[in-house]
């Protein structure tokens, strides 16, 4: 018997195997799409005029088969083959209330896409839920993942600057990427104006200078191409099929299998261990099982709750390891979109940069920390840049001949733009639960998902705005540009909280250390476990998580005790 | 992290330098290389993409539109990637140039001298780059793409295509705009020069 299987290969699944390999099981990876090769299978090779349709998707085959992931920024023809289509990958919503909900199947799952943004958690948001009383309490602080985030960022290399700051902790970081002067111009007008307020260089998981450890899984420093959510071929940015499963394979222990959908886990009555995981073979349909004596559930947040809810049986007709009827609810997203953008006119004309930096800045969160909130709880940060205008010509402006060219020629000003990144409440009736009456083709019902923004939220996103304007005028700035309105929720990308941990087995799903309260051999450290969002990308979280949780696992296995 | 903002700026750049002059090309060059290929617009819909696209962006120090083989890579894109309302869009757009040229001189616009087609093309394109009110249905989020109300948005997409297809051409990237697939260190603070030029950027369409 296998000792372990991870069911997914993203961000999560990624270290679970790499952890639990190193230690010393033998694992399994299910992943429920294709197989991906790292750098072959990558199309950031290609010039622009090289690439289809000079990177564009068809706009027919767009609206047909993408009308949700073709919301996403990174959604163009060097990427398409990395994004599900969404007629074959259906669910349901409420008429009024869309959802963006963005996926990749394949080995590596969006942790070839991800936005890289990485940054610690802290007890304001760890002890947010206690304080103010929404959701329940987590089980654990600070301290307990700390040293999690360090042994992860190790690995995965984030660059980024020390700032002691208590409401986003530092980190092990690789030298950061230096702000341009434009950033610098508005990092210090900002910081003056609003002495409560810091402007940082964006922490992110790109390897500024590659370490020893990088190398030796073939990664090399970044060469400053942004065009990361391509797939790196330099291994430069952190992904699973760069970085954690090749480290999990060179142990031996690790087998992957792809193509493979989970269906449910199946559950010994007596006991609760999870005894075997039924897979759909995705492409011959014929279903088979595995067992192992642990199983981590990695199948991204809402994934991993469709997994539980279907596993449901005569005892457990909510499904599984689903007594707090926690399982679905409390969905959450940043809330995302939410930009505003100005020129800044008194910024150096002579100055400029060469490269292109995979991050920007970052503005942590200061509304209820540093300064008091607009009657809303919880925060936001923002990401941003400075950066000169001018390239290739805007076609809406009257002009014709070489007039175009001189242009193009020219440079701009510089603008400022930055997005607000909210957190959002838990809330019981953001929820997904299996469509009763719609199946997919693998038989599986379909998730119908229904979230919206509360009134926590739109408070909250006023002051996004407001606080937006306020900064680049503050700056020097002249809005020119602003969002009026969030995104749906999803378009985040950081869906969580559907499965989440606490204390109380009555109101939560896993306990502190990820492990399910019904079940002793089932963990879950994907997004699904959040207690609460905080308003920090989440996905650091979840790597630590994860380490944690199986170092916790292992050493219950060679106890005995699973 | 926000990518680039593709915004439009036609408000904030103000007035550009002189026209420096027009290079004129022989009529029989408009088709541009490859012109005997299978094509999605009809000859004399193609013969006006060339010399629209040859009007916006003419050879001058630096390549222009049809050494960068725009009127044929957009014509794929039109067979390709486009819509029917997109095909549309364009068409209505190119037919409108041409029966302007025909009204106005009694010869299609391909068979304008440059001089007569830059006078033309440039009143065609004040007129229909004028801003109109948005649609009251324009969804309240736009996203990170730019959001444009003009009065003829078939021409406007027409003149965003060959920007683009020459922009981001091979021989554009070499002579008029630099884009650098793989730029290697990162440099925050560059000091400009009487020569310096805005490094393209990546395209996100």
């Amino acid at each position: 018997m296998l000792d372990a299987i991870v069911i997914g290969s993203g961000i999560s699944g990624g270290i679970a195997a790499k952890e639990l390999c190193e230690r010393g099981l033998k694992v399994l990876v299910i992943e429920r799409g294709r197989k991906l090769e790292h750098i072959k299978d990558y199309n950031d090779r290609q010039m622009p005029w090289e690439l289809p349709n000079n990177n564009r998707v068809p706009e027919d085959e767009l609206a047909r088969d993408y009308p949700i992931q073709g919301q996403c920024y990174a959604m163009n023809a060097a990427t398409k083959p990395f994004w599900v289509k969404d007629s074959e990958h259906p669910y349901t919503t409420p008429a009024d209330k869309p959802f963006s909900w963005i996926r990749g199947y394949h080995l590596g799952g969006r942790s070839i896409m991800w936005g890289r943004q990485t940054y610690r958690m802290s007890d304001i948001d760890f002890g947010a839920n206690l304080k103010d009383g929404h959701g329940c309490d987590w089980p654990i602080r600070y301290a307990d993942i700390a040293p999690w985030y360090s042994h992860i960022e190790k690995f995965i290399g984030v660059a980024g600057t020390r700032e002691g700051l208590p409401q986003l902790p530092d980190g092990e970081f690789l030298p950061p990427f230096d702000m341009n002067d434009g950033e610098k111009l508005f990092k210090a007008a900002v910081e003056t104006r609003f002495p409560g307020r810091r402007v940082i260089i964006g922490r992110h998981a790109n390897l500024s200078v590659a370490q020893p450890h990088h190398l030796e899984l073939g990664r090399t420093s970044c060469q400053n191409r942004s065009i990361c959510e391509r797939g790196c071929s330099f291994g430069a940015n952190f992904s699973s099929l760069s970085s954690s499963l090749p480290a999990a394979q060179r142990t031996g222990n690790l087998t992957i299998v792809t193509d493979a959908i989970v269906h449910s886990l199946v559950q010994d009555p007596t006991s609760g261990r999870i005894t075997a995981v039924r897979v759909i073979d995705a492409k011959t349909k014929a279903g088979r099982t595995y067992e192992a004596r642990l199983v981590f559930l990695n199948a991204s947040a809402i994934g991993s709750a469709q997994i539980l809810l279907n596993s449901r049986n005569e005892a457990n007709p909510r499904g599984l390891c689903n007594k707090s009827d926690q399982v679905g609810r409390n969905l959450m997203d940043h809330l995302y979109g939410l930009y505003i953008a100005g020129l800044m006119p008194d910024y150096p004309g002579d100055s400029y940069y060469h490269g292109r930096r995979p991050t920007g800045f970052y503005v942590p969160r200061y509304r209820n920390v540093t300064e008091e909130a607009d009657a809303y709880v919880r925060g936001f940060g923002y990401q941003g840049n400075v950066t000169r205008v001018g390239g290739k010509p805007q076609a809406a402006e009257p002009g014709v001949g070489q007039e175009i060219k001189l242009r193009g020629r020219k440079f701009g000003p510089w603008m400022a733009s930055i997005a607000g990144f909210g957190e959002m409440l838990p809330n019981p009736d953001n929820r997904v639960t299996l469509n009763e009456n719609r199946k997919d083709q693998w038989g599986i019902p379909l998730l119908h998902i229904d979230c919206e923004h509360g009134p926590n939220e739109r408070k909250m996103i006023e002051q996004i705005l407001a606080d937006g304007r306020a900064m680049i005028e503050a700056a020097g700035g002249t809005v020119i540009s602003e969002a009026r309105a969030a995104t749906p929720p999803g378009l985040g990308i950081h869906e969580m909280g559907t499965a989440r941990m606490g204390r109380d087995p009555m109101t939560s799903v896993f306990n502190g250390f990820n492990q399910a309260h019904e079940s002793a051999n089932l963990f879950c450290t994907d997004g699904a476990i959040m207690t609460s969002n905080g308003c920090q990308n989440p996905s650091l979280t979840y790597m630590a998580l994860t380490a944690r949780a199986t170092e916790h696992a292992t050493g219950l296995l060679k106890e005995g005790k699973l | 992290m926000p990518h680039e903002f593709l915004l439009e700026r036609r408000t904030l750049l103000g007035s550009i330098a002189a026209l420096l002059g027009v290079v004129a090309v022989p009529v029989d060059a408009l088709a541009g290389p490859g012109s005997k290929a299978r094509r999605f617009l009809s000859p004399s819909q193609f013969g006006t993409l060339s010399a629209v696209a040859d009007t916006l962006l003419p050879a001058t120090d630096t390549p222009g539109a049809l050494a960068a083989d725009v009127p044929a890579r957009l014509d794929a894109l039109l067979a390709n990637w486009a819509s029917a309302a997109t095909r549309e869009q364009v068409i209505g757009a190119l037919d409108r140039i041409q029966a302007a040229a025909l009204a106005l001189r009694n010869q299609g616009f391909s068979g304008l001298s440059a001089a007569d087609r830059e006078a033309m093309l440039r009143a065609h394109d004040a007129a229909a780059l004028k801003p109109v009110a948005p649609p009251t249905a324009a969804p309240k989020f736009s996203g990170f793409a730019p959001t444009v109300h003009v009065a003829d948005t078939g021409y406007y997409r027409i003149k965003a295509l060959v920007i683009d297809l020459y922009y981001f051409s091979q021989p554009a990237t070499s002579s008029e705009l630099v884009y650098e697939h793989v730029p290697g260190a990162w440099q925050p603070s560059v000091k400009l020069t009487a020569d310096s030029r805005p490094h393209l950027g990546v395209s996100f369409l």
